[in-house]
């Protein structure tokens, strides 16, 4: 970080702003130009506009399009047409620009200036992500009050400064002109105050009862203040019950260490350390708050030339997952099946390991099964106290508990391994979690409910009918940030602050807390999960004090100080929870794997989580919905993933409409023939099918649906796999809009991988030769072939930017393009235009199979300008609009591009973007807080490309220069080398040898893609290295 | 040495050719009457029904191009990666053709051809209109039109200046110069025809329209020197830029990198194709105009004959270009440059790809045999098929290459729009619209130049080597 | 009688050169009206809400430039200064002034003073203050005798060219830092000028860059 950080001047605390009891309330009340937090505004300038200021005006019309124009449906001939802009055109061809006046800009300056705020430049606050109750660390970029990019927060533990592509996100949901803003009872607008008096009218007969029928419904949480305040109503009504759900539970890790360990315990896989790591459906490489740090610990172990050597990876599992393309071995198996799969493990172990005899498979495992689980064994077995064995939250509890006996017998633990106490406070928020709820629904016992939980209404299983069960709740209250299934299902409705926009408190996955500060006043008047839950308490103090309240035993010297450290270090130092050392049951575990019952036969429905929107709570996130999925590339829908052999017996093709039935609720999908895939398994994720896209515009043609609900094929009782499937097809195509049509390198040298044995042969393929060097790695005088180019001299300038891309480290989780696409502006522009091949997204996430389709070997290779030194766009451009920088970046000038797109047609990477329409008009006020002001928004028929985040180097150099010293190697990160959790990117200057990204490009493993143009590339790229079981070989 | 080859040509060849430059026995009255007779005559029921569909054509078109200006190039089929498709192939269609003209009127002139005299006025009219079309494209491509100027070397206050290195600013070049010559070098020709149809016309506003534009010819000796130095001039000067305008149009893409495209054969491939097509497209126009305007005594089987020994050189010259860049893709061993040959064999596109083959490579080797050389109905065919074979040859050259270049994984489809066709359509529309306006009230055979022929056929030494061999 | 009367000769003739002509002419008016003082806006009076004299600020009172536009030195902005500002001297000296009473009025209800901006460069343009300031570039360079303008306008053309033209040799334009302010400095005419330049560039390490990215992001 080269600006400081500061922590939140609590000027003006997060308290909401009551709406008035309204239909809709005065928007002027909701103008951000009103609230201190979000004082000045958005693009380019950062002052806004005196009428704006005065009148209110950035009060968000509810009309605004969540979506940019064409999002869904095919431009609509004249629908966006603009005289104006023709007649400026025709005038601008006579060449009469200047006759066409501006209007005079108004400059606003502060009325006060606020402490810390220099305009102009930017502040960085700390605070926290929070997914599921897991927290990660985050560093929030932020504007004159505007948080416009957000960053993983070096100082926190599992951050380590890097973030998965959520949390990167998150800021398109907290500026989505479609939350929620009016607090409603029975859809008629009503105020905070009266929701309070009528919750303190009714706490009188709950205090009679002791509030038996009072009940609150909570997403897992790991927050002390919330924890707190469940205490205090507990005191208050004794028979009050708090439940969680959640339609992504972790409840299986904590039943099963339950179960091997007695009590619930939260494993912390030290990936790091682990030579061989067996992967039982989990996918541990998803950059998620509870998995971030592995990415990097993984990764640190995929260089050949790590001291501790590479790891090897065997990765069961039925979908193909991120995990599953960074396997060196893959066992494609049903769900139903790893169970037994693991027993066989534990079996094959128990002869070498006696402390795992007496295990057996209910099943016996056929040919290559056995072969697999043979060859696993050995490897596990000789590398003690280096092993690993990761159940996947999918799995059963038994699965974690034999899984956890077995790393237990290889000494994993304390190694590999350590436990602490769970940092949620919600350990059960499956069904374990509200089972007891729906049953009291059932009974009717429920006069009270207190919904906090995200959309249950929507997420509920197919078997449990929690809008009918609700309509017997007289008083439903629920807390959303959107109008959304819920909210209709209740008779109150809270419009949610956002968790950016008030204050709160939440713990990582191993305990470490972080205080949440807001980044901005409630935009539209929010209201916090801390406040709610206040309502039901005689006291109203503000979260923030009952916040410092709670904390301010933890100071060791002088508390209002520490605080202000915590604030801007993210992290409360000394929270983290002590790891224990839990002893094994051995017995209880091995009689529970003997009841082990042999997994129904038949074709099994896999449930899993959306890569992009989760389990639907990211639906409205064009950002995440227009980011292709990082295995399958489909974007803006989900699709029911077929193994090619059941494909082919089925006669399925991409797109195919099917009907899913099982036990008797069925959902129609389009097919998606998934290389890799188990046959006797299809895969859906969850989250689409929402249909409240369009709620809110009065003038929306039709409601818009983004994929298919699969939520109605859940079952309570088994949510993540069910056997007996029946596929039917409808005869239908469905449209998908995909980011890549073709999977396969046809036999060109473009994303290399090697086995470590033949790296370890010959290092430098004859494929890798960059274009410089000879073979044997000789250097080559001048160029290979001549250029149109001029030859630059570069040794007189300081920098020489260059970036490498490690493959062997790439997961392919695709948290850069959403990095790229919040920090350089780029626009969403929805499944029909990605359809037509027109994506905006700088960072393509190229993903290559090989290998026979059954079990494909996949690699990932984030493609984007390669900021060539002899560029092929270069000398094409007529207008000399993409040109060479001094410092060897490609850069490009959009305001000289008149839009030819021959620079993309002579490009080989085929990395240019093109502004075919007009994406940025048309955005609501709240859209345009979004826009990152250091970086020019495009109008159409400009091509844009990525630029090295060239706005990062100018400013960083302006700072260094002004001190008058050099920037630093780890001072500068471009907005995807910042956020990757596998440290697979690095840049820096070519000047310094000592650069991280110099010794890459020195790396024998980097080869230059396309060498053979003589395109030389500043981007290299490293051959990615697998490390197979020669047994398995 | 012009005087003694000359004589040659009149002699020798007229005893061997079949066919006469001229049917039956003509002096200038005659020629007078019945060359000028079609710009007298009322237009026709059919003039006219053709015009309204022409005229249509040319409406569709302002539509497509409003559409193009207030929507973006997005109104397009066009993507990342075919950044080029219709817009490029259509420039590149209409350049070819627009060569027929300079052809015809410039080289044959300077070797003396004297077939060319009936047709060559027609064909300068043909080259206009179709460089108009194809001037189109090149402007209309770029996202922002309105920022067009940046392409012109100007001192700008930006103190920036074009790329020179790109190709697009030398089509900028060669294009406006082929037209501003191609303009000049019509107009010349026509000033004689136009003083004569001043001094036909009956009503005094006819007589003054056409005085205005006749720039007060009068026909006197030194007139007609300095008109034959002038054209002389002009033909020398347009000469090289029949080579020189579809070479550099080749550039555009000779110069990339991309598999299809970086090939060094494509020069004189694209100038050979342009003719090729340019003959093709002005048979297309004769047979229909001579039958119609009654021209069949000057524009004779001869011309239609020589004509089609000229499409089936160029066709072959366009097969041997073909044969080259598929034996090249193979015999250069380079992965990526033979995929995309056999992806054009295999691909997507590979319809249009077969398309092309038959029109281009097959149908003019009916051409060989003098029955289909002299047959009306099947050159009229032939030519059609020609059309839109080397239409399809440019959509070929362009979309496959581009849609599957270097990394499989930024391969992509192109699919046309109704924008992106009405276009197409609008600018043979507007094609047909000058052409017709132009049959209507231009002659549209260089009388001075045909009775000159004439006198010529009669007695000897012919003026014309007067003034050659000066 | 003649098809056409004597004079259409003249016409013709006339009309001939008209055709050469007139382009050229067309096109050469624009370039001179893009670089006159119109095309360029200087000069252009821009009415203020608040008639704030600069001529009795700096020139009368002798007030640093950096006392109000306070984070010219950190910032690519040069900072308005906040209603605060005017008020800490304006609540002792002129607290009762008429003139001021917007000003008074604006800071009381906390509303922003809307100013009008004078000095306009593109959105896509990216001209950061603080390292000019840092390196010698003087306040007047580019903004003129600021203590001489009743109503402040644009002095410079800002186009491309002029600010290229001191990338390309900025050392006539330097001058050292601590009169970075001074509307009235000038250089010893003892010393050579492109000569004290230089020698300003080497101590402050100046590097001007003409790259396109320097500018345009």
């Amino acid at each position: 970080m080269t600006t400081p950080r500061f922590p939140l001047p609590v000027l003006g605390s997060s308290a909401p702003v009551e709406p008035q009891a309204v239909d809709l309330p005065d928007e002027a009340s909701f103008a951000p130009g009103r609230q201190p937090g979000s004082d000045h505004g958005y693009g380019r300038s950062y002052w806004r506009s005196v009428e704006e200021q005065l009148h209110g005006e950035a009060a968000l019309p509810h009309r605004d399009q969540e979506f940019p124009p064409g999002a869904f449906d095919v431009p609509k001939g004249f629908a966006r047409r603009d005289f104006l802009q023709l007649m400026g055109a025709s005038v601008a061809l006579a060449g009469l620009t200047a006759c066409t006046e501006k209007p005079v800009e108004r400059i606003l300056a502060y009325n006060k200036a606020p402490d810390g705020v220099v305009p102009g430049n930017p502040l960085h606050y700390a605070t926290a992500f929070v997914q599921d109750g897991l927290a990660l660390g985050v560093l929030a970029t932020s504007w004159e009050g505007r948080p416009v990019k957000v960053e993983g927060n070096p100082s926190h533990p599992i951050s380590r400064g890097t973030t998965g592509p959520h949390a990167q996100a998150e800021l398109a949901t907290l500026y989505d002109p479609f939350r929620a803003r009016v607090l409603k009872e029975r859809g008629a607008g009503r105020s905070w105050r009266g929701f309070r008096e009528s919750m303190r009218i009714r706490s009188a007969a709950w205090e009679k009862d002791g509030g038996a029928g009072l009940r609150f419904l909570s997403g897992p949480s790991s927050s002390l203040l919330v924890g707190s305040l469940r205490e205090a109503i507990a005191q208050r009504f004794p028979k009050a019950r708090f439940h969680a759900w959640s339609a992504t539970p972790r409840d299986s890790v904590y039943e099963g260490t339950a179960l091997a360990f007695g009590r619930a315990l939260e494993p912390h896989y030290v990936v790091e350390k682990a030579d061989v790591i067996l992967s039982l459906d989990a996918d541990f490489l998803e950059a998620r708050p509870d998995t971030v740090d592995q990415n990097l610990g993984f990764a640190n172990r995929r260089e050949p030339h790590h001291p501790k050597g590479m790891n090897r990876l065997y990765v069961v599992e039925p979908r193909f997952s991120i995990t599953g393309g960074m396997a060196d071995h893959r066992l494609r198996l049903r769900s139903a099946d790893i169970e037994a799969f693991t027993l066989a493990l534990a079996a094959e172990l128990g002869k070498s390991v006696p402390t795992l005899s007496g295990y057996r498979s209910p099943v016996p495992l056929d040919g290559e099964r056995a072969k697999f689980v043979a060859a696993v064994a050995k490897d596990l077995a000789g590398k003690r106290g280096a092993a690993l064995v990761i159940p996947g939250e999918r799995q059963t509890a038994l699965t974690h508990a034999v899984a956890q006996a077995i790393n237990a017998s290889l000494g994993a633990i304390g190694a590999t391994l350590t436990f602490t106490e769970p940092a949620v406070l919600d350990t059960a928020s499956g069904r374990a979690g509200w089972q007891a709820l729906v049953d009291d629904l059932r009974a009717g016992k429920v006069d009270t409910l207190v919904i906090t939980a995200w959309n249950p209404v929507f997420t509920t299983p197919g078997d449990v009918d929690l809008p009918g069960l609700l309509k017997r709740v007289p008083n439903a209250v629920y807390l959303g940030l959107h109008d959304d299934e819920t909210s209709r299902a209740v008779n109150w409705f809270l419009p949610a602050a956002h968790p950016f926009e008030s204050w709160g408190d939440a713990r990582s996955r191993d305990g470490a807390l972080s205080i949440v500060q807001p980044l901005i006043q409630p935009l539209f008047g929010g209201i916090s999960e801390a406040e709610v839950l206040g309502a039901f308490l005689t006291d109203d103090t503000k979260p923030y004090n009952r916040l410092k309240a709670l904390h301010a035993s933890r100071a060791k010297t002088d508390f209002d100080s520490e605080w202000e450290v915590w604030l801007a270090n993210g992290v409360v130092p000394g929270t983290a929870s002590p790891a224990v050392t839990p002893s094994l049951q051995t017995e209880k575990v091995r009689a529970a794997a003997a009841q082990a019952r042999p997994a129904p036969a038949g074709l099994e429905l896999d449930v899993v989580h959306d890569y992009k929107i989760l389990d639907g709570r990211y639906a409205l996130n064009s950002w995440l919905q227009e980011l292709p999925d990082p295995i399958t590339k489909v974007t803006w829908d989900n699709v029911a993933q077929f193994g090619p052999g059941m494909a082919k017996q089925l006669g399925l093709g991409n797109g195919d409409l099917v009907t899913l039935t099982v036990s008797g609720r069925s959902v129609q999908v389009p097919a998606w023939v998934q290389p890799g895939h188990a046959d006797d398994a299809v895969t859906v994720s969850i989250g689409y099918g929402r249909k409240q896209h369009t709620l809110g515009v009065k003038d929306a043609d039709e409601p818009v649906v983004v994929g298919h609900d699969v939520y109605p094929l859940r079952s309570a009782a088994s949510p993540w796999f069910l056997t007996g499937l029946e596929v039917k097809k409808t005869g239908r195509k469905y449209p998908i809009s995909t980011t890549q049509v073709t999977n396969v390198t046809e036999g060109r040298p473009i994303a290399l991988m090697q086995s470590l044995e033949e790296f370890e042969k010959h290092p430098e393929a004859p494929e890798q030769r960059s274009p410089e060097k000879l073979p044997g790695g000789k250097e080559l005088e001048g160029r290979l072939l001549p250029s149109v180019q001029p030859e630059v001299d570069y040794s007189k300038l300081p920098y020489k930017w260059a970036m490498a891309v490690d493959m062997s480290r790439c997961t392919g989780c695709s948290a850069c393009v959403v990095a790229c696409q919040a920090e350089n502006n780029i626009p969403v522009v929805g499944k029909y235009q990605v359809g037509r091949g027109r994506e905006m997204q700088w960072i393509r996430m190229d993903r290559y199979y090989s290998g026979p389709a059954e079990s494909p070997e996949m690699v990932s290779q984030p493609m984007f300008c390669q900021h060539c030194e002899t560029a092929p766009c270069e000398y094409v451009c007529p207008v000399n609009a993409t040109v060479h920088s001094d410092e060897g970046l490609n850069d490009m000038v959009y305001n000289r591009c008149i839009g030819t797109r021959y620079c993309s047609n002579n490009c080989p990477y085929k990395v240019r973007h093109f502004n075919y329409l007009h994406w940025t008009q048309d955005k609501s006020q709240v859209e345009k807080m979004l826009m990152n002001p250091d970086v020019t928004v495009r109008a159409r028929g400009v091509m844009e490309k990525c630029t090295y985040c060239v706005q990062r180097i100018e400013r960083t150099r302006i700072a260094s220069r002004i001190e008058n010293r050099t920037i630093g190697d780890t001072e500068l990160k471009t907005a995807c080398q910042q956020v990757c959790p596998t440290n697979a990117l690095t840049f820096g200057s070519l000047h310094d040898p000592k650069t991280q990204v110099s010794q890459r490009h020195a790396d024998p493993r980097r080869f230059d893609v396309l060498h053979e143009l003589n395109t030389r590339p500043r981007t290299v790229y490293l051959t990615k290295i697998k490390n197979p079981n020669p047994e398995l070989g | 040495m012009a005087a003694a080859e000359h004589a040659a040509a009149a002699s020798g060849a007229d005893a061997l050719d079949a066919y006469p430059l001229m049917v039956g026995k003509q002096d200038n009255t005659t020629l007078t009457g019945n060359l000028l007779a079609h710009v007298w005559a009322r237009p026709d029921k059919g003039w006219l029904l053709s015009f309204m569909i022409a005229l249509s054509g040319s409406g569709a078109l302002v539509l497509a191009i409003t559409v193009t200006l207030v929507e973006g190039i997005g109104a397009w089929g066009n993507n990342i990666p075919v950044g080029w498709a219709f817009d490029i192939t259509n420039f590149v269609w209409w350049i070819g053709i627009g060569h027929a003209g300079t052809l015809i009127s410039a080289i044959l002139f300077l070797f003396q051809q004297r077939w060319r005299t009936a047709i060559n006025r027609f064909s300068e009219a043909m080259t206009i209109f179709a460089v108009m079309c194809a001037g189109l494209f090149p402007l209309l491509h770029t996202g922002r039109p309105w920022f067009a100027y940046f392409m012109f070397p100007y001192p700008s206050t930006l103190e920036m200046w074009p790329q020179f290195k790109s190709p697009l600013i030398w089509d900028v070049f060669a294009v406006s110069t082929y037209f501003t010559v191609s303009v000049l070098f019509w107009y010349l020709g026509l000033i004689p025809d136009l003083a004569s149809l001043r001094d036909a016309s009956k009503s005094p506003i006819q007589r003054k329209l056409y005085g205005i534009f006749a720039l007060g010819w009068r026909g006197s000796g030194r007139h007609w020197h300095n008109y034959k130095v002038g054209y002389l001039l002009l033909a020398g000067l347009s000469t090289p830029l029949v080579v020189s305008v579809h070479t550099i149009v080749s550039f555009d893409f000779a110069v990339s990198l991309i598999p299809g495209w970086h090939t060094t054969i494509f020069p004189p491939y694209f100038v050979a194709g342009a003719v090729f097509s340019g003959f093709a497209m002005v048979m297309s126009w004769m047979v229909p105009a001579r039958h119609f305007l009654g021209l069949k005594h000057v524009i004779t089987m001869r011309h239609l004959e020589n004509m089609n020994k000229i499409i089936l050189a160029t066709g072959m010259l366009v097969s041997y270009g073909y044969l080259m860049e598929h034996f090249i893709a193979w015999y250069s061993g380079n992965q990526f440059e033979w995929f995309v040959f056999f992806n054009r064999a295999t691909g997507p596109y590979k319809g249009v790809y077969y398309l092309m083959l038959f029109c281009n490579v097959l149908v003019p080797q009916l051409f060989w045999f003098k029955y289909f050389r002299t047959s009306i109905p099947w050159m009229f065919i032939a030519s059609i098929f020609v059309n839109i074979g080397m239409w399809c040859e440019r959509f070929v050259i362009i979309v496959t290459s581009l849609h599957r270049d270097f990394l499989p994984a930024a391969w992509d489809m192109y699919y046309p729009t109704w924008v992106d066709i009405t276009l197409f359509l609008g600018t043979i529309g507007f094609f047909s619209t000058c052409f017709l306006l132009f049959l209507k009230f231009i002659p549209a055979v260089a009388v001075s130049e045909v009775k000159e022929l004439n006198e010529e056929l009669q007695h000897r030494p012919a003026p014309v080597t007067v003034v050659t061999g000066a | 009688m003649p098809l056409f009367p004597r004079w259409t000769n003249t016409v013709s003739r006339l009309s001939g050169v008209m055709l050469l002509a007139l382009p050229a002419v067309a096109i050469a008016g624009l370039m001179i009206v893009v670089r006159s003082t119109w095309g360029t806006k200087q000069d252009r009076v821009v009415v203020q809400p608040i008639e704030f004299d600069h001529r009795h600020h700096v020139g009368d009172e002798g007030i640093d430039c950096r006392y109000c536009h306070y984070t010219v030195e950190k910032s690519p902005y040069p900072g308005l200064p906040s209603t605060t500002i005017c008020m800490s001297c304006h609540a002792q000296v002129w607290n009762k002034s008429p003139l001021l009473g917007l000003v008074r009025e604006y800071h009381f209800k906390e509303r922003p003073i809307p100013w009008n901006s004078v000095h306009n460069l593109p959105d896509f343009v990216y001209f950061n203050h603080s390292i000019h300031v840092n390196k010698g570039v003087g306040c007047v360079t580019c903004h003129g005798r600021v203590d001489q303008m009743a109503l402040i306008n644009q002095k410079s053309p800002l186009s491309m060219g002029w600010c290229v033209e001191c990338h390309r040799n900025p050392e006539p334009h330097l001058r050292p830092v601590e009169f970075i302010t001074s509307m009235t400095w000038q250089p010893d005419p003892a010393v050579d000028r492109q000569k004290l330049g230089a020698q300003l560039a080497q101590q402050y390490n100046v590097h001007t860059r003409i790259s396109c990215d320097a500018c345009h992001r």
